[in-house]
């Protein structure tokens, strides 16, 4: 697609500690109006979340396997159409814009790009550390981009850092805040 | 009716068993409260149309990544059901 518009989206997860989380996703918007999401994400959750759950196939235990870069797998990203009953697709969704105009084409096909070569990473996903949120602020960081929170929205991972050895541009040791002060390390 | 999405491991499992609950043809609003009877979160996206969003409760306050379960209704100007989707996601920090 021919993006005219990016928007990083959060979307209400789950509440830790009586504070809501979010998870976050990219949402492309073209000419014509269509949209095209892209997201992080673990490869599968671990086997005790699928005991007693069937699929077409029957038990969805016999078909598991267990991935090899941890209980959740490595990181993997995916992308489609952003639409009623499609992944991902939240009206209530919060949204913060990334780009528009003639540069979000470009940075759509960059984001594409990075999310490739992130996947290829086989970064193992820890839901404490880097996970999806991270992934998805890595792939923007790496294509040059800082880009804000919707307002008032809590997701854990964007403040963790770029991976040492990645892609130039991006930070290169995890950011520290101290009171108002930030302290790189 | 009691459809639980918590039975099942993908969307194809879901959406089949939720056609043949909510079969086309017959009255949306009983698909609907049964979406947000079992907790739901649904906002109309336009005419006869609606979208729903279902994330899993998980039992472990610690769990930071569970089932995401989104739900398109169809209906026409009777207010039947024309069509369903149905799509599932690991919905992850």
């Amino acid at each position: 697609m021919s993006a005219e518009r990016i928007e990083l989206m959060a979307s209400a997860a789950g509440r830790i500690g009586g504070v809501t989380w979010h998870h976050l996703f990219l949402v492309a918007t073209d000419a014509s109006g269509a949209r095209a999401y892209l997201r992080a994400g673990p490869e599968s959750l671990p086997r005790a979340r699928l005991a007693g759950r069937r699929t077409l196939h029957g038990d969805a235990l016999e078909d598991y396997e267990a991935p090899a870069a941890s209980p959740y797998g490595a990181i993997t990203f995916s992308s489609g159409p952003y639409e009623p009953g499609g992944v991902d697709f939240d009206p209530n969704a919060a949204n913060a814009p990334v780009a528009s105009g003639a540069g979000a084409a470009q940075l759509w096909d960059a984001l594409a790009s990075q999310a490739k070569a992130l996947a290829q990473e086989k970064i193992p996903y820890d839901p404490a550390g880097r996970g999806a949120n991270w992934a998805v602020m890595e792939a923007l960081r790496r294509c040059g981009v800082e880009a804000a929170l919707p307002p008032k929205r809590w997701a854990p991972g964007v403040s963790l850092g770029s991976a040492p050895g990645s892609a130039p541009g991006a930070p290169s040791a995890p950011t520290r805040r101290v009171g108002q002060a930030a302290m790189v390390a | 009716m009691g459809f639980r999405f918590e039975q099942f491991a993908d969307a194809p499992a879901a959406q089949a068993a939720f056609e043949a609950a909510f079969p086309i043809g017959s009255p949306a609003d009983p698909a609907l409260q049964a979406l947000v009877g079992m907790g739901a979160q649904c906002k109309s996206t336009g005419p006869g149309k609606v979208a729903c969003r279902y994330v899993e409760h998980v039992e472990d306050p610690g769990a930071l990544a569970g089932w995401c379960w989104h739900v398109a209704i169809d209906a026409d100007s009777e207010k039947a059901i024309k069509g369903t989707r149905i799509a599932l996601a690991i919905l992850a920090i």
